[in-house]
């Protein structure tokens, strides 16, 4: 028998529902679970159904192994004998389990943690890393630099301390390095369309991963001489090893995708001239690469560097000409960098001063504490007022006292005392007050940017108001994580792909602010009691030398970390690229499509399909499907 | 439709691919046929009401004391009153008017009061007048080339002639499509042109069509000559009322849009017009309906294969023979209630429900004092609902049958339980006009409840009617002319007529002058307009501009679901899971002046009452259009009233005679006007 299809005719849908109630009523199936499912925005419909993908996310993602792919046929099946519904439990975290968990919910990436969490606690490192590619190209970088918004409503605070899951997907990415040949994942269906994309940061970079899986040709132009945006040359060495960016970076170019380093589009070549070339959509993604200037007479002396320009020469090798006394000026993360990199540069002193109270600055408690136990001494309350010259270099600044960073509205609007002055010396300042585009190129080439020197771009779309020109990232949204920038990557993906095979950008995609119901109570009968495992640094003095001052788990440790997730959420249904996996809050297990099994046992067409009066539900072989209708939808971005 | 039945059960149904209407397929609402049968609050023995009206309290009784004490009733009434003071009535057409029509008849009342005013029945009875038939699409034997969908959403709803599954595939074999609706529906995302028509101008816009036709003389000469009744009269009507700058302002649809699509109908061939409800239900219908056919006979698509055919249905017993309409005396016709006002509705025997409900609250002319209402539910479903549940309440004796206590059902004295169409045998589309029947057969007994017909037949028998011992032997004599019995037919599944087109050559149109009749000489013999005209929506911001004042918004009523028919189904699990709350479309410029975001609810108020909805934010009709949905009542509020006047449509809506169709009675169910504004009471989800 050979690969069983079915494909839902979007064209062709009149948003009636009868494949829904055929498919309750073949299956009896209650209120609640709806296998297949019409979202209705007329004049188009969108079918939500089961694509039995081939590689099977929620196969994958299901640590009792009860989703499986029959083989003769390539149908995903459920086994409802070895589903434990997650450990579902009566009365408990029941209709709670069909909606997604707070850390998928939280995180921009939308990765099936628990899925992963599972997968480790079973030592499955390889399909848990595989899992987590189908979400992710970055987890080596995020389980080093992630913000990790997913740990922060995860409800084992409810018992204890959250799950350390940066950690855990930091192991599986190094598991994985450490097998010698990264996992590269699989290349759906090869396809003609050419895509080019400015910028390799981390949305640059997503969006050409999940354009490349979709089987799009794509060139991502980089200005710089290396690939990796602000995780290339903004986070600093010892927090994220180059070999590990390069590891990743490496996998994406493995899956088809040219990256072009040194060329400057807009300068070397025009979007007009790639449009020539035959590229039929871009993403700009360009990055925050400039400094905020202060703004203050003799801010180009020497002896001044800004944060930026800094970080950068020193992640490309270049000389840095840094003097003994250093002044780092700026409360912020880029702030913290830049002074922790400063005293592995071999400053003898590094001062950071902030307009902020220590606990108003805008860089995380992590890495103030860290920067201090480093050495780093801090002085706040105090705004620069002007440059203090000798020599023809910088021999220090003078501060105005600042009186408020915020306004009554909380807008950022700083008041100082012009009278109380105070002076520090210092041969060197460096300046990490905030990150700018560089829109000269842009603007030339007729992108829409607005007065906060931001590219304009719709919202949901992520389109400009030039056809097939999309934006995102720092450049579109303002300074942010590189989690958040994976997110927009794989939007930017999404409706490119839209885009190109001529679907409505926007169906699906407008709900984005559902909330989360609380659990009612989380499965507490079988957790493990473990405490969090904390992460180990380097002490002090070692991480001076060392290339990498956070550690990872051991396999001991993270499996034993990955066993206290109390599965407040159901691994498959957040798994499912498509929105698809259903949870049964009656059976308390997963239920699924399985193409009505027992109906073609008895050569009968699925429920669904006959039902239709549009005949838009096809299924069979796919080559004997009428021509037109459409592959289905893109993989739906949670 | 094949029904699984396992140990007495049905548990399942399927479409039958053999089916020559469905081929198979189905909608939401049969398929969920085994949630509503065995519906745990279905109600499947006799109740009488027990506690005073309405107070939910009810009580088991046995069918022998049910229909005794309907029987007595009713004679009693007959013999102190007549028997024109007891009503009887339906809604939708549910395959028992044939029966229900018999008792009625049999006892001598001329007041039915059904839902044929203002749907289905009163476009056949314009029909009649017009051409002596219904012209229906011919989906099932050829296939148009052109489709105007005129207000009508076959894909998800019908209960007439058509089905969804024939429209599409004919858009899929390459037929052109016009979609005239304020709405940019399913449709309006299909066609080639769309006409985004000010809601109840849809006569004003048939005449924009006729006045290109004639002047780009696109009409087909020899069917005019030699077939049409009053063309000369009509033409100067359609050039001196109608010129194209007016339709534009009556419908707000460009004039040229209007031209191009009227070119497109009268160019293709074959070409038809599907319509829907909307255009009768308001003060246009009769004239809409002679308007329309006008079209299709100008442009030589009537009776003709893949135009609207006039379909030869198989030869069993109408209605009207078998429910014996001719019984009724011209000295008891002449008491039917308003017949002699809405005329034509009286020729197809249903009354305006206006004159119902002012007979029982004024007792004007005379007071009705009993009543049987079966499978419906007029406190929601009829204009002015207030005023149904007023007289419902207020009437001596009420008998309902039906499968759940609604909220009109908790207005009776007396609850019989009807089967369900898994519990019935009959020769189903016996009233339609496609030209076929169906052998709808009965696959299981639930409770005690008994098919509508086999009701009607006790009730008569009881009452000393001519009936038949059983409703299979009725059904024999249903068939009898097709020469086969109930058993034979239920082998065959069904019959289909012998269809001839272009009847009309050999022998004229079943009209008094055998022709159509664009000039209606029963129009003229009773004292009203021969020719067809636009007359404008009786509250709009052109009839009554001080009123707009105040409601802006047209609100625009009958906006389908894909799950609900009418008042129906609003207690299947599976139904109100997709739809579970009432929806009305809101423009976004609209939503945003009034602080409504989506999926708030919203007041709808009019000059008559409010009601609330939850505002679905779309730019698919026009900013100053409020589109919302209708039968609203919620079953899961256990009180007696069951939320009827919560957000049901009708509240809104008026049904003064003034904003009825003059000649036939139908309600204005869909258009007046309305303002809107965000709700915030707080109102616990009851589900």
């Amino acid at each position: 028998m050979s690969k069983i299809s079915l494909v839902f005719s979007q064209a062709d849908c009149c948003g009636c529902h009868t494949c829904e109630v055929a498919c309750k009523q073949e299956h009896g199936l209650p209120v609640g679970p709806r296998v297949v499912k019409v979202l209705e925005r007329a004049p188009l419909f969108m079918q939500y159904y089961c694509h039995h993908c081939e590689d099977a996310p929620c196969a994958l993602s299901c640590p009792e192994e009860a989703i499986t792919i029959d083989p003769d046929t390539g149908v995903v099946l459920h086994d409802p004998e070895k589903c434990n519904g997650c450990n579902a439990v009566e009365g408990k975290s029941g209709a709670e389990k069909q909606q997604t968990s707070p850390c998928k919910f939280n995180c921009p990436a939308g990765n099936d943690i628990q899925g992963f969490l599972g997968l480790v606690a079973k030592n499955k490192y390889q399909e848990a890393l595989r899992l987590l590619k189908e979400t992710s190209p970055f987890p080596s970088i995020c389980g080093r630099v992630c913000t990790f918004p997913c740990e922060t409503d995860c409800n084992r605070k409810q018992i204890d301390d959250p799950v350390s899951i940066r950690a855990i997907e930091r192991f599986l990415a190094d598991q994985d390095r450490s097998n010698g040949d990264a996992y590269v994942p699989k290349i759906h269906k090869a396809r003609e369309e050419r895509v080019a994309i400015v910028g390799s940061g981390p949305a640059g970079l997503a969006a050409a991963y999940f354009l490349a899986k979709n089987g799009y040709k794509t060139t991502v132009f980089e200005k710089l001489p290396v690939a990796g945006g602000m995780m290339a040359v903004g986070i600093p060495l010892y927090r994220l090893p180059r070999k590990t960016l390069s590891t990743e970076i490496g996998v994406i170019q493995k899956m088809g995708v040219d990256i072009k380093t040194g060329v400057t589009v807009g300068k070397d070549v025009t979007i007009e001239d790639l449009k020539k070339q035959g590229y039929k959509a871009f993403f700009l993604a360009t990055g925050l690469h400039q400094n905020i200037r202060l703004n203050i007479a003799s801010e180009d002396m020497k002896g001044i560097m800004n944060g930026i320009d800094f970080l950068r020469d020193i992640s490309l090798g270049n000389s840095a000409p840094l003097g003994r006394k250093v002044l780092v000026i700026g409360g912020g993360n880029v702030a913290m960098d830049v002074a922790m990199t400063a005293i592995r540069k071999g400053a003898e002193s590094v001062s950071l001063v902030a307009l902020e109270q220590r606990s108003e600055m805008p860089a995380w408690e992590r890495e103030i504490n860290e920067a201090e136990e480093e050495g780093v001494k801090f002085v706040n309350g105090l705004g620069p007022k002007r440059f203090l010259e000798k020599d023809g270099r910088l021999s220090g600044v003078e501060f105005k006292r600042c009186t408020a960073v915020f306004d009554e509205t909380g807008a950022f609007n700083p008041q100082y005392d012009e009278a109380d002055l105070t002076t520090l010396e210092a041969d060197t300042a460096i300046i990490a007050i905030g990150q700018a585009p560089d829109i000269s190129s842009l603007k030339e080439q007729g992108i829409p940017i607005n007065d906060d020197g931001q590219i304009v771009a719709d919202p949901i779309t992520l389109e400009t108001s030039i056809e097939g020109v999309f934006a995102g990232g720092d450049a579109y949204y303002g300074p942010k994580t590189v989690v958040e920038a994976i997110g927009c990557g794989k939007e930017a993906s999404v409706s490119i792909d839209r885009y190109l095979r001529g679907l409505d950008l926007y169906t699906g995609r407008e709900a984005r602010d559902a909330q989360l119901t609380p659990i009612t109570e989380p499965y507490k009968e079988k957790y493990d009691p473990a405490a969090r495992v904390e992460v180990p640094w380097l002490p002090t003095k070692e991480r001076m030398s060392s290339d990498e001052v956070q550690l990872g788990l051991s396999e001991q440790q993270a499996v034993q970390e990955a066993k206290r997730c109390i599965t407040c959420g159901t691994s498959c249904v957040q798994a499912c690229p498509y929105n698809v996996m259903q949870f049964n809050h009656l059976t308390l297990k997963a239920v699924k499509c399985d193409l009505c099994a027992e109906k073609r046992a008895r050569n009968e067409a699925p429920a669904c399909t006959w039902s239709c009066p549009a005949h838009c539900i096809h299924w069979g072989d796919a080559s004997t499907f009428p021509s037109g209708v459409d592959e289905g939808l893109q993989r739906i971005v949670p | 439709v094949f029904a699984h039945v396992k140990d007495g059960k049905v548990i399942k149904v399927e479409g039958n691919p053999d089916d020559p209407i469905t081929h198979g397929t189905m909608c939401t609402k049969g398929l969920s046929v085994t949630q509503l049968a065995y519906h745990p609050d279905r109600v499947v023995y006799p109740m009488k009401r027990v506690g005073p009206k309405p107070s939910g309290k009810w009580e088991r009784i046995t069918w022998d004391e049910a229909l005794d004490t309907v029987t007595t009733k009713f004679q009693k009434v007959v013999d102190e009153f007549g028997p024109e003071y007891v009503f009887v009535g339906q809604g939708t057409g549910r395959d028992y008017e044939s029966h229900l029509y018999r008792f009625a008849n049999l006892l001598g009342t001329p007041n039915v009061l059904t839902a044929g005013h203002m749907c289905y029945v009163s476009r056949v009875s314009s029909s009649l007048i017009t051409c002596g038939n219904l012209p229906v699409v011919d989906y099932y034997v050829n296939e148009p080339k052109l489709i105007i969908m005129w207000a009508s959403n076959p894909m998800w709803t019908n209960a007439d002639e058509y089905k969804g599954e024939n429209f599409y595939r004919a858009i899929k074999n390459g037929a052109k499509l016009i979609s005239i609706d304020p709405r940019k529906s399913f449709y309006g995302g299909k066609a080639d042109i769309w006409l985004q028509v000010r809601p109840g101008t849809d006569c004003a816009l048939a005449f924009g069509f006729h006045r290109v036709i004639i002047e780009e003389e696109l009409y087909e000469k020899e069917f005019v000559e030699n077939y049409v009744h009053g063309w000369d009269a009509f033409r100067e009507r359609v050039m001196q009322d109608y010129p194209l700058e007016k339709v534009e302002k009556i419908t707000w649809v460009d004039k040229e849009q209007i031209r191009a699509a009227a070119r497109l109908y009268a160019t293709t061939k074959p070409a038809a017009i599907h319509w829907g409800v909307p255009t009768e239900q308001n003060n246009n219908c009769t004239d809409f309906t002679r308007t329309a056919i006008g079209l299709m006979g100008i442009t030589g698509n009537l009776d003709t294969p893949g135009g609207n055919a006039l379909f030869v249905n198989p030869p069993t017993r109408t209605v009207a023979e078998f429910s014996c309409h001719k019984s009724l005396s011209r000295e008891v016709q002449k008491k039917r209630l308003g017949g002699m006002e809405f005329f034509l509705g009286a020729r197809v025997q249903f009354i305006n429900p206006k004159k119902a409900w002012d007979s029982i609250v004024y007792g004007t002319p005379y007071q009705l004092k009993a009543g049987l209402l079966c499978g419906t539910n007029p406190v929601v479903s009829r204009a002015n609902a207030k005023q149904a549940y007023l007289a419902l309440k207020q009437l001596d004796f009420l008998t309902i049958v039906d499968h759940f206590l609604t909220p009109t059902a908790e207005l009776a004295d007396i609850f019989l339980p009807a089967g369900t169409w898994l519990e019935q045998n009959y020769v189903a589309d016996n009233w339609k006009r496609h030209g076929y029947v169906f052998a709808r057969q009965k696959c299981v007994d639930i409770g005690e409840a008994w098919q509508d017909h086999k009701i009607f037949l006790e009730l008569g028998k009881r009452m000393g009617q001519e009936w038949f011992p059983t409703v299979e032997d009725s059904l024999d004599y249903l068939l009898e002319p097709a020469g086969i019995t109930w058993e034979e037919f239920k082998e065959r599944d069904y019959l289909q007529g012998e269809m001839v087109y272009h009847k009309y050559k050999e022998r004229g149109f079943s009209t008094p002058t055998r022709k159509l009749e664009l000039h209606s000489t029963m129009l003229e013999r009773w004292g009203r307009d021969p020719l067809p005209k636009y007359q404008e929506i009786p509250e709009s911001p052109v009839s009554t501009p001080e009123v707009a004042k105040r409601y802006p918004y047209i609100f625009n009523s009958g906006l389908r679901t894909p799950t609900f028919f009418h008042t129906e189904m609003r207690m299947i699990p599976w139904l109100r899971e997709i739809r579970p709350w009432p929806i009305c479309e809101i423009h976004p410029d609209t939503a945003k002046k009034h602080g409504i975001k989506d999926g708030q609810w919203v007041w709808i108020e009019s000059p008559r009452g409010r009601i609330k909805q939850k505002a679905k934010i779309t730019d698919g009709l026009l900013p100053n259009v409020i589109a919302a949905e209708h039968g609203w009542w919620y079953p899961e509020m256990k009180d007696p009233g069951h939320g009827w006047d919560i957000s049901s449509s009708n509240i809104i809506t008026n049904n003064a005679f003034e904003t009825c169709d003059a000649n036939m009675g139908s309600t204005n169910l869909r258009v007046c006007l309305c303002n809107i504004s965000p709700c915030d009471e707080e109102w616990e989800e009851a589900k």
